[in-house]
Parts: structure tokens; C-alpha cells; sequence
């Protein structure tokens, strides 16, 4: 992601006025399909796309590869946002949980953002968005928005997962470097409290401590580490199938 | 000045800090479905981004 915008306080103001989506390309064939519309006509879905859409999604910019086709800099971006933002009137609407599609995906996009991963775990899908339900207005509150990444799923998903001793409940866990596996630092019930759920979340923020890195060296290690991953549908982009070949 | 208040100021301290470590960052949707059903009961535009989570075949890194 490109962090000389999209880490930029003003920015990060102006997009409380929007619905911010972030998808992760070839990771759903539905999703590139629909990616595909936004990006150049004919031409091969690349790895990043950026785009301003209207509430309904129909576009009101151009498919881009990042911010930077778009805007000078963050500040340019920031009012334009806010003043695309002034257009619309609100409606005020209860926010669902966030949630990362797969469990082994959350916690790559976990690593990816620096981020701790909190999981929602039941046998039963129902429990699930039941406990899912519980945890959203924390999630999209004023202290907790952005900092955590959600994902859900049952007992037997969680084998990258180390140190959970529970079938039904809440997981917060701090993920590995390439987000391959990931360590328990708080666990609750099933009927943990909000207060209960705001402090496993203050714990899980407040006990990962990722190494920052290089993005070259991050690609050189994982490389000698023997780390792969497979995306659920093949990559597109000739820079990242060139780059898979190219030694770091 | 005793050895215990000392202790406690620096317990108290490192809470505050560690209370506000992570900064502040977009509260994005991982889904395209959910977003949009959102941006429609909420009439807010969408601000889109999509990024693979890889580099290289290298995960952990956009």
C-alpha cells in the first residue's frame, strides 16, 4: 500500500467520510472480475488498483494503480476526498464487523498491515455473527478503527494458530513476519463483556511489535525462508510475474 | 520520594503509552459485497483500493 498517502493523517481523516474498501487481488475471482471493470479495457488485472466510486459503485474517477496517478500528494488528496465527500448526505447505519474472507488470509493481510488479527471462533455460523455483531461497534470506534484485522472462522481453521484453547469465543493474536502463523496473546468466552473485549483488544495492539523492514529484504528472507504463497487465482500483473523470478 | 510511588509512576507511564501505541489508520472493508451494501445504507462514496497481499510469492507485504 502506498503509505506516502494512504498513512497520511489528513487522508485518514477524509476517508471517515467514505465506505473504504480494500480488496486483495487474486484472491477472489468474483472481486477481479469486478476489479477488471475499473482498470484499462482488455488490459490484464495488475497487483494494486485504486478508484473513487459513487454509493451505488459506479465510478467517479478512472481506475488507477495507486493514489499517486491520481493526486500530487496527500494534501491534494485529502481535499479532493473531502470535497467529493460534501456531495453526499449521510445516513447513519449500523457497521458490520469487517471480515477478512479465510482465516490464512487474515493473517497475511495482518502482516501486511502491521497489524494484530482478532478472530471470531464458533462451530456455528450463527454464534459467529452473533459474536461478530458483539465486537463491530468496537471495531469501528474512534480508538480501535484501522488498527486491528478481522477474520472468523471454527476450531478446525485454526491451525496456523498458535497456543488457542478455545472452540467458541474471541482469539487476538499477534501474526509472524509473513503473516504464515500466528500466536495467541488474548483469548475470551463466548460472553466476554465490551469492556472485557476492549481490553484483550487494547493488549493485542499494545503486545505486537513487528519488525519493520525493508519491502527487498522482507522478499529476500522470506525467499531463503522457503515461504510461498498461492493466491487463489493466478496473478495477472507481467511486474509480479516477472518478479517472482527475479532474485532480491 | 519511595521506591513503591517510583514504581508505580513508571508502571502508569508505560500503560498510557502502550494504551495508544498503534497509529491511526483507514478503516478499511476486505470485501467488495459488504462495502457495497454499506456505501448504499449509508450514502457515502467509496474510496476503493486493491492490492495483492505478496510480493514475489513472498506474503506478509503488499
Amino acid at each position: 500500500m502506498d503509505r506516502r498517502f494512504l498513512s497520511q493523517t489528513d487522508v485518514i481523516a477524509a476517508s471517515r467520510k467514505f465506505v473504504c474498501v480494500r480488496m486483495m487481488t487474486y484472491e477472489s475471482a468474483t472481486e477481479a472480475q469486478f476489479l477488471k471493470t475499473l482498470w484499462r479495457p482488455g488490459a490484464e488485472l495488475e497487483n494494486t488498483l485504486f478508484a473513487v466510486l459513487d454509493p451505488y459503485g459506479q465510478p467517479l474517477t478512472q481506475g488507477a494503480r495507486g493514489p499517486d496517478w491520481m493526486f500530487r500528494d496527500a494534501p491534494q488528496m485529502a481535499a479532493s476526498l473531502n470535497e467529493i465527500a460534501s456531495q453526499y448526505q449521510e445516513r447513519v447505519s449500523r457497521q458490520s464487523l469487517p471480515i477478512v474472507k479465510t482465516i490464512r488470509l487474515g493473517l497475511n493481510v495482518a502482516a501486511c498491515d502491521k497489524r494484530p488479527l482478532a478472530l471470531v471462533v464458533s462451530e456455528n455460523e450463527q454464534e459467529r455473527v452473533a459474536l461478530a455483531s458483539k465486537l463491530a461497534p468496537l471495531s469501528w470506534s474512534r480508538d480501535y478503527i484501522g488498527k486491528i484485522v478481522y477474520s472468523a472462522g471454527a476450531r478446525r481453521d485454526l491451525w496456523e494458530i498458535r497456543g488457542a484453547s478455545l472452540s467458541s469465543g474471541y482469539l487476538f493474536v499477534s501474526p509472524n513476519e509473513f503473516g504464515t502463523e500466528g500466536t495467541v496473546v488474548a483469548q475470551l468466552a463466548a460472553n466476554a463483556s465490551p469492556s472485557d473485549l476492549q481490553r484483550a483488544m487494547q493488549t493485542a495492539i499494545s503486545s505486537y511489535h513487528p519488525m519493520q523492514m525493508e519491502h527487498r529484504d522482507h522478499i529476500r528472507w522470506g525467499r531463503e525462508q522457503g515461504v510461498h504463497w498461492e493466491s487463489e487465482i493466478p496473478v495477472s500483473d507481467p511486474h509480479e510475474r516477472q518478479a517472482q523470478h527475479m532474485p532480491f | 520520594m519511595n521506591l513503591r510511588f517510583l514504581l508505580s509512576l513508571m508502571a502508569a507511564f508505560y500503560f498510557c503509552v502502550a494504551a495508544i501505541a498503534a497509529d491511526d489508520g483507514i478503516g478499511w472493508i476486505p470485501t467488495w459485497q459488504q462495502a457495497l451494501a454499506e456505501a448504499k445504507q449509508t450514502n457515502k462514496p467509496i474510496l476503493l483500493v486493491s492490492g495483492a497481499p505478496q510480493c514475489g510469492g513472498v506474503p506478509g507485504v503488499w
